[in-house]
Order: C-alpha cells, then structure tokens, then sequence
C-alpha cells in the first residue's frame, strides 16, 4: 500500500503542452481527407481518370443494367434534342420471312415539343428506312 | 594524391548491385512502350484521342497537343512510378552507406574517403543518367510511331533526371554538414525524396509575390506539369544543383586525401 502511495506523481504542469500535438493530430484525418477529394476531382481532367471512368461505366452497364431499357440523355443548351444512352436494334421481316436487323450505337432523338414523345432524329430515321426497305 | 580508377569503378559497381536487381525498372519500361504506342489513336471524326478504343477529352487543339499530352501524361505515371519503388530504394542504400557499418565493410578493400566519394557520385549519376536514356528512348518511340513532334516530349524525362539528381544530393549534401545518426538515415531519404516537389508550391508562392525573372531559376521538379510554364528551365536548373551537391561531396573528402591508403604484403 505505501509502494502505491510512493509512486504516484503529481503531473508537471507543463505537460498540458502535449496535449497540443494530439489537438493537431486531429485534424489530420480531415486534412487527408481534402487532399484526397482535391486528387479525385483533378484526376477527372487527366486521360487516366477519364479511361477509367468510362471503363467502370461500361462494366457497370453490362453487369447490372443489360436488359434494363435505355433512356434519352437532352442536350443542355437544346432541350428539344437528345442522345440515346444505349444501343437501339431495329429489325424487319420481309415477305420471305428472312430477319434483318442492325444497331445504332446511342443515336441522335429529338421531340417537337416539351410534352410530346421523343423520335429518332429524321436524318438517322431515313437511313433507317432506307437499309431496311432498299436491301429487301 | 593519386585516385585509383579501379577502386572507384568497383566500388561503383558494389553501389550499383546486380542487373536483376532492376528488371523491374525494365519491366515498366517495356509495359510503358507497349500502353503508349499500340493502343493510343485518333479519331479524325471526333477529333479525340482515344485509347483502347475510348475517346478521350484532353483540351487540346491539335491532334499534336491532344497526343502529346496524353503522353506526357504517361511518362507523369511512370515518374511516379519510378519514384516510389526504385528511387526510395536507391535514396535509402544512399543514405545508408553514410553509416558506420557499411563504412567499415568498406574500407576492408584499402580505398580512401574520396574514392568511396566519388564512386557514391558516380552511382547516382549513373543512375540518373541511366533512367534517362530509357526515357529517351521511350519518348523517341513514341515520337517516331506516332509522327509528333518530340521537342514537347522531353520534360517529363528531364524532370525524372532532375528529380534523381536533386534528392540524391541533398541526401549527400545533410550527410556532409550534420552528424545524421543510423536512425535518421530512413527520414532523411524520405525528405529528399519529397522536397523537389515541395518546391513547387513555393515557387509559384513566390513568383506570384516576387515581380522580377531571376524566379526562372528556382529549382523544382513535379510530374503533372501540365499548366505550369518554363519547366525545361526549373528541372535543369535542379539537374545542375543536384550535380553541384554531388560533385561538391566528392570534392569534399579531398580534405581527407593526406591520409595514406596502402595494401601490406
């Protein structure tokens, strides 16, 4: 009991000075933190990020949304046109019974009002028809 | 005070270690060779770089600028690269032949301070030398496959140089002014590793402050240095310091030179 007694310090009081580098140190997490998001934004202007980007978004495509349908993306400046997210597959049936179909990778859309519905924009609708029609 | 060519090419050769000790380094060099001219196009219709088949927007207005930013970009990773796995090596066996140890392993074959001096400059010299050929190589590949102009090419190889020779002598160059004990040896490397890039936004702090040109010779060395300009003149500016450092090491130890070496038969 008196060994335990004997052994106990009264703290100097400059000890309190250390606790200012435990103070500092916490911010270090959130200053990793920045410089991470700072790297992550910067890394999108680089090719790498951009390769990568399109990689994931590709892998993220065929894993998880293969047989989800697409959507219309619209032009930020014209609301009225639009890209296709994916590929459209048109198909046609002759009078013989031989299929024909071919694909369009995201096509141009355009819709002739806010409320109404889009279609494939008229040049790429020609070539359509035209492919479809001219070689049966 | 005679120096002895032979003692000095095999000390080098001890510093240099073994060819299989860099197949690594070769190993990138080839990888980067292959990313770098096969899979990169460009896409006349988009006017786009694209790689592995996809576009890539880099604001370039050119099909010159587009490509040889893209490839800057790559000569960028693989500096980094190279400085993470070998040049932290080559710092730390830097740093680590200053030690007592290594020291006394050393002077077993009877060579003088100078010698081990010199051969330690050598080593990193060579080094640095050696990195740049395979990066002269890689860029005059790349020039030549995909008919761009190589003189936009060349920084980022200088910058490695650079980057090589300033670390590796600011290492020598504490170890000359202060006493650095075996356990400061590995924080020393890290600090020479880092501190040509430190440089960087203290130079722009300064030229920002400063209104005068004398800022075109601070020394700093960064990959990613896309935006920033005159960069061939900073990273030979920090070439010619490094090499100054190293030289001036070297040159140092002469003061040893009374001190006489011989074999006993």
């Amino acid at each position: 009991m008196q060994l335990t007694e004997k052994r106990r310090r009264v703290q100097p009081w400059w000890m309190i000075f250390l606790l200012i580098p435990m103070l500092v140190s916490c911010a270090v997490p959130i200053v990793v933190w920045e410089v991470a998001l700072y790297l992550g934004a910067n890394l999108i202007y680089t090719g790498t990020g951009q390769f990568i980007e399109q990689v994931v978004d590709n892998l993220v495509d065929k894993l998880f949304h293969a047989d989800s349908p697409g959507y219309v993306m619209p032009d930020p400046e014209n609301l009225l046109q639009g890209t296709y997210s994916k590929k459209m597959k048109f198909t046609a049936i002759n009078p013989a019974g031989q299929r024909k179909s071919f694909e369009i990778n995201q096509p141009r859309m355009v819709k002739d009002s806010v409320s109404s519905t889009w279609r494939l924009a008229p040049d790429l609708r020609g070539l359509v028809d035209q492919i479809l029609e001219g070689g049966s | 005070m005679i120096m002895r060519l032979q003692v000095i090419a095999i000390l080098a050769k001890h510093y240099f270690g073994k060819v299989s000790q860099h197949i690594g380094l070769l190993g990138l060099f080839l990888v980067g060779i292959l990313l770098s001219t096969l899979p990169v196009g460009w896409d006349q219709h988009s006017s786009n770089v694209t790689f592995f088949g996809f576009p890539l927007e880099l604001y370039g207005h050119s099909r010159e600028e587009s490509l040889s930013a893209l490839l800057n970009e790559f000569f960028s990773w693989a500096w980094i690269i190279v400085a993470l796995f070998y040049l932290s090596k080559l710092l730390k066996r830097l740093s680590e032949s200053f030690s007592v140890n290594e020291m006394l392993w050393l002077r077993l074959i009877p060579c003088s301070p100078y010698e081990v001096a010199v051969a330690r400059a050598c080593w990193v010299i060579g080094s640095a030398l050696a990195l740049g050929t395979l990066g002269a190589i890689w860029v005059l590949t790349c020039s030549v496959f995909h008919q761009v102009g190589f003189d936009g090419l060349f920084v980022n190889v200088e910058g490695l140089v650079s980057h090589v020779l300033l670390s590796g002598g600011i290492v020598v160059a504490l170890n000359l002014v202060i006493e650095i004990g075996e356990s400061e040896q590995n924080s020393i490397s890290v600090i020479s590793l880092l501190t040509p890039m430190i440089l960087t936004p203290i130079y722009l702090g300064i030229n920002k402050l400063a209104d005068t040109n004398y800022t075109l010779f601070f020394p700093y060395t960064i990959p990613f240095n896309r935006g920033l300009q005159n960069t061939i003149f900073h990273f030979g500016v920090t070439a010619l310091i490094g090499t100054f450092l190293l030289c001036l090491h070297a040159v140092a130890k002469f003061r040893f030179s009374h001190v006489r070496v011989a074999i006993e038969d």
